[in-house]
């Protein structure tokens, strides 16, 4: 099989099991809602801060949601030894690491659909610029993808999972943090013009190219141990 | 449970230790003679600075602790790529990854610490978002996750490989979050209010005192590096013998022989 | 606080921490050693 079609094998293997159990719709992205009024409770609606800071708070939902997203990609491994199932099953390493991320990847760009319908409702935002908004947002959630597949696989199995993961994944994802935010304000003009948010997309670029490099090459090894 | 020496270092590293006795012990004299030259010259003998005032002798351990900092997680780094190389893999270079990436951590929390203190008097502000300081912490919690890696109850070939890995994703982060909060913090005027700029010319006993710092703090990474090794083959052999000795009494358990048997080569 | 806590602070934290961590490591090969067999290499 090429590449091509072992990467997608499971891609729809994941997303045929989310779509079967409704997961990431029923309980990630409520709690990505839920994080954005807790927001609005914790920033007081009624001193016009919310529009200006939404990018940011955005992203943190976003964020946040994709650590349940890749920590759901692999306790689904988990029941049924499904895990030394994909070390037998003889597909590339590689394949089946880019075929992980893509599904998570999927998910979140849906998530990210709603979350931001959410921010426009909630933070009274106009959105604009998609020209700008969506290259970046595609970048940040391939790079966010990329390495919470990495460090899913890293710690999978391990018994302390729950806590180590956002505390491995989350100081990594600062570029992404850093470069989604700042590429959103610039796009929705809140801080500079929508031109200057393309340095920041090429930030996001760069990480989502790194993390899928190194997630390539690490999955093998660390499927093995795991 | 594998006990051969190229899984436990024995081989690679005699006795568990880096350095020979007498050159430890050295050491050791070396780093607390340095450490005080240092604190001589760094609160006495140099000047204070025209501008910074007294603050400034802060510099002379900050600098020094973060500088040390970056060298430790470069030794990981380096650790961590031997033990994946499947032709230099020993144990050895997995517990010095571990034991550098601690003392890193116990630099960079310095460093931080140092900073704040020094930042207080000299910008009025415990803390800024410039480059340095947010990359600084940035990667004080990425090793610190690291460090809680290392305490996964697992073997020591798994646990060595995914910390190894572990290690290097982080160190390939550490210039990517430099370069993103750098842009961040230079793109628009406004973050410039704090700028902190070491001053440049630094001349006569205060370089020579920032050296010595360097150097002090560099010769007392050596000395805990070598130590820190040795308490961890030594913990490492601890945990191997409490697994063989576990599984023994499994073993032992469940061939026990029924009162009225005899045991039937019942040997763990 | 005067420049001067500030830098008497900053020292006594330095050599605190690494004298506390110095000795912790001593600390905790001393029990080490302890649990080992007396033939051990490593000792």
């Amino acid at each position: 099989m090429t590449l091509l079609s072992e990467l997608w094998l499971v891609t729809a293997k994941d997303l045929r099991i989310e779509a079967r159990s409704r997961v990431t719709l029923a309980q990630v992205l409520p709690f990505g809602l839920i994080v954005l009024i807790l927001f609005a409770f914790a920033l007081d609606p009624d001193r016009g801060l919310l529009p200006k800071v939404a990018p940011g708070l955005f992203w943190v939902a976003v964020l946040l949601a994709a650590l349940l997203a890749v920590s759901r990609a692999f306790s689904i491994e988990q029941a049924n030894s499904a895990r030394d199932g994909l070390r037998l099953s003889g597909l590339d390493a590689g394949a089946m690491f880019l075929g992980k991320a893509l599904a998570v990847a999927l998910q979140l760009l849906a998530l990210e659909v709603v979350l931001g319908l959410g921010v426009v409702l909630f933070y009274d935002l106009t959105p604009k610029a998609a020209e700008v908004l969506v290259p970046a947002a595609v970048a940040a959630t391939l790079g966010l993808a990329a390495a919470g597949t990495l460090y899913g696989v890293l710690a999978a199995g391990l018994r302390v999972r729950e806590t180590l993961l956002p505390l491995l994944l989350l100081p990594v994802l600062a570029p992404v943090m850093l470069g989604a935010t700042r590429a959103f304000e610039a796009g929705l003009g809140l801080n500079g013009s929508a031109g200057e948010a393309w340095p920041w997309v090429e930030l996001l670029a760069l990480f989502a190219v790194i993390y899928t490099t190194l997630g390539f090459l690490a999955f093998g090894p660390l499927l093995e141990e795991a | 449970m594998t006990t051969s020496p190229e899984v436990t270092g024995r081989g690679g590293s005699s006795q568990g230790r880096l350095l020979p006795a007498p050159v430890s012990v050295a050491l050791g004299w070396a780093s607390l003679a340095s450490l005080v030259l240092l604190a001589l010259f760094g609160l006495w003998g140099a000047p204070p600075d025209a501008v910074q005032g007294d603050a400034q002798r802060i510099m002379y351990v900050h600098v020094p602790a973060a500088w040390l900092a970056y060298l430790a997680f470069g030794v990981t780094a380096v650790a961590s790529i031997l033990y994946l190389w499947p032709r230099t893999r020993s144990t050895v270079w997995d517990l010095i990854a571990g034991s550098s990436a601690e003392l890193g951590v116990l630099f960079t929390g310095l460093t931080l610490v140092l900073g704040s203190l020094w930042g207080r008097p000299v910008w009025g502000v415990w803390w800024a978002w410039d480059a340095r300081l947010t990359t600084t912490a940035v990667l004080f919690f990425l090793y610190l996750g690291y460090l809680s890696l290392r305490r996964i109850p697992a073997s020591p070939e798994t646990r060595g490989k995914r910390c190894a890995i572990a290690a290097l994703i982080a160190f390939v982060d550490v210039p990517i979050v430099h370069l993103s909060v750098n842009w961040w913090r230079t793109l628009h005027q406004q973050a410039t209010v704090f700028n902190p700029q070491l001053n440049p010319e630094i001349h006569g006993v205060m370089a020579f005192t920032l050296w010595l710092g360097v150097l002090a703090f560099t010769i007392l990474y050596v000395y805990l590096l070598d130590k820190r090794y040795r308490l961890a083959a030594l913990e490492e052999g601890q945990e191997e013998r409490e697994l063989e000795t576990a599984i023994a009494e499994r073993v032992a358990d469940a061939t026990a022989p029924t009162p009225a048997e005899p045991t039937v080569g019942a040997t763990p | 606080m005067t420049d001067v806590g500030y830098v008497v602070a900053a020292w006594s934290i330095t050599g605190a921490a690494l004298g506390l961590y110095a000795l912790r490591v001593a600390q905790r090969t001393r029990r080490a050693r302890r649990s080992l067999p007396s033939d051990d290499p490593r000792r």
